[in-house]
């Protein structure tokens, strides 16, 4: 299955999903207008790998900044993630934070809680903000 | 009706100006913008209020207003009335301001809505305004497990995420208009955090 790939921009993530090296990047900030739009072919090639590759699956994440819609979208990720743990998949989401962004390390306790799969979360240091 | 036009109604008196210069008190107006919020003006206003605040050291306000920011502007985006097309797209209109005093900011947003949809936003402010923290966080929980409404593009998390970073309960106002419209307001204080 080919692999996905969309350039960031100032209010969306650069993503980088990869089904050889089972690896899916997600950097940035997220606040699109239209967030269910933005996610849709994401999700779309999440439920593709579950069905075609079928192996571990490594997720990392680095926001500076997410609005509410995008909040629910990732819901939804973690939700299909979740999904596929429980079937007998292997999932791992690596959650970064900058240093002192209780912010952005809130939003990733409060979405992946209750998830089935395995998560971290991982401090780096601060950087320019909002310039990702 | 060009014709008729007639000079001073074009020249507005130094008082009218002035009027709407000191409308939001004449405290530091940071950001005063009416007008289409399509989604590259609303990145640069956004830009350009975290600029203006990032002396904050610690940046927990910044991060705030910034975030309160975006879901007002967002809101005007997608539910204002007075819409028009931008670029292929239809964009809401309307009216965000920015003031600093000593201790605080003041985020103030307006836009035309229905009457009704005003009066399903009152009574959402109006649960969130009562609700402490840990209810508002189980809240927002249950609204991002919920499944979405057919064509709607927010969250419902939007007001929920305001409510928790704002220092007071959300301020929200109307302004009957013709046409069962209504011009609504929201006023958001923040404090600083140092």
């Amino acid at each position: 299955m080919e692999n996905l790939y969309i350039e960031g921009s100032k209010f969306t993530m650069e993503v980088n999903y990869n089904a050889e090296t089972n690896l899916c990047i997600m950097k940035g900030n997220s606040y699109p207008e239209d967030a269910i739009n933005f996610f849709e072919p994401l999700n779309e090639w999440l439920e593709q790998y579950i069905e075609e590759i079928n192996k571990p699956l490594t997720m990392e994440i680095q926001l500076y900044y997410l609005n509410s819609s995008s909040s629910k979208c990732f819901m939804d990720i973690f939700d299909i993630l979740d999904e596929y743990q429980e079937d007998g998949g292997s999932v791992l989401v690596k959650w970064f934070y900058e240093r002192n962004d209780d912010e952005i390390r809130e939003a990733g306790e409060e979405l992946l809680e209750d998830m089935s799969f395995k998560f971290e979360y991982i401090e780096i240091p601060e950087s320019s903000l909002y310039e990702a | 009706m060009v014709n008729n036009h007639k000079e001073h109604d074009f020249y507005m008196s130094d008082s009218d100006l002035f009027s709407l210069y000191s409308s939001g008190g004449l405290e530091k107006t940071i950001l005063m913008f009416k007008g289409l919020l399509t989604q590259d003006i609303l990145v640069v206003l956004a830009e350009m209020l975290a600029n203006n605040l990032s002396n904050d050291p610690r940046q927990k306000t910044t991060k705030k207003m910034f975030s309160i920011f975006v879901e007002l502007a967002q809101n005007i985006h997608r539910y204002s009335e007075e819409r028009f097309i931008s670029e292929g797209k239809e964009i809401g209109a309307g009216i965000v301001l920015v003031n600093e005093f000593k201790d605080y900011y003041t985020l103030i947003s307006g836009n035309i809505v229905q009457n009704n949809v005003y009066l399903s936003l009152k009574e959402k402010v109006d649960t969130l305004n009562k609700m402490d923290d840990t209810e508002l966080k189980s809240y927002r929980k249950e609204k991002l497990k919920q499944k979405r409404k057919e064509g709607d593009k927010g969250a419902g998390v939007g007001l929920i995420d305001i409510a928790r970073k704002a220092s007071k309960p959300i301020g929200l106002k109307e302004k009957r208009l013709e046409n069962d419209l209504s011009f609504i307001s929201f006023y958001i204080l923040l404090e600083k955090e140092f």
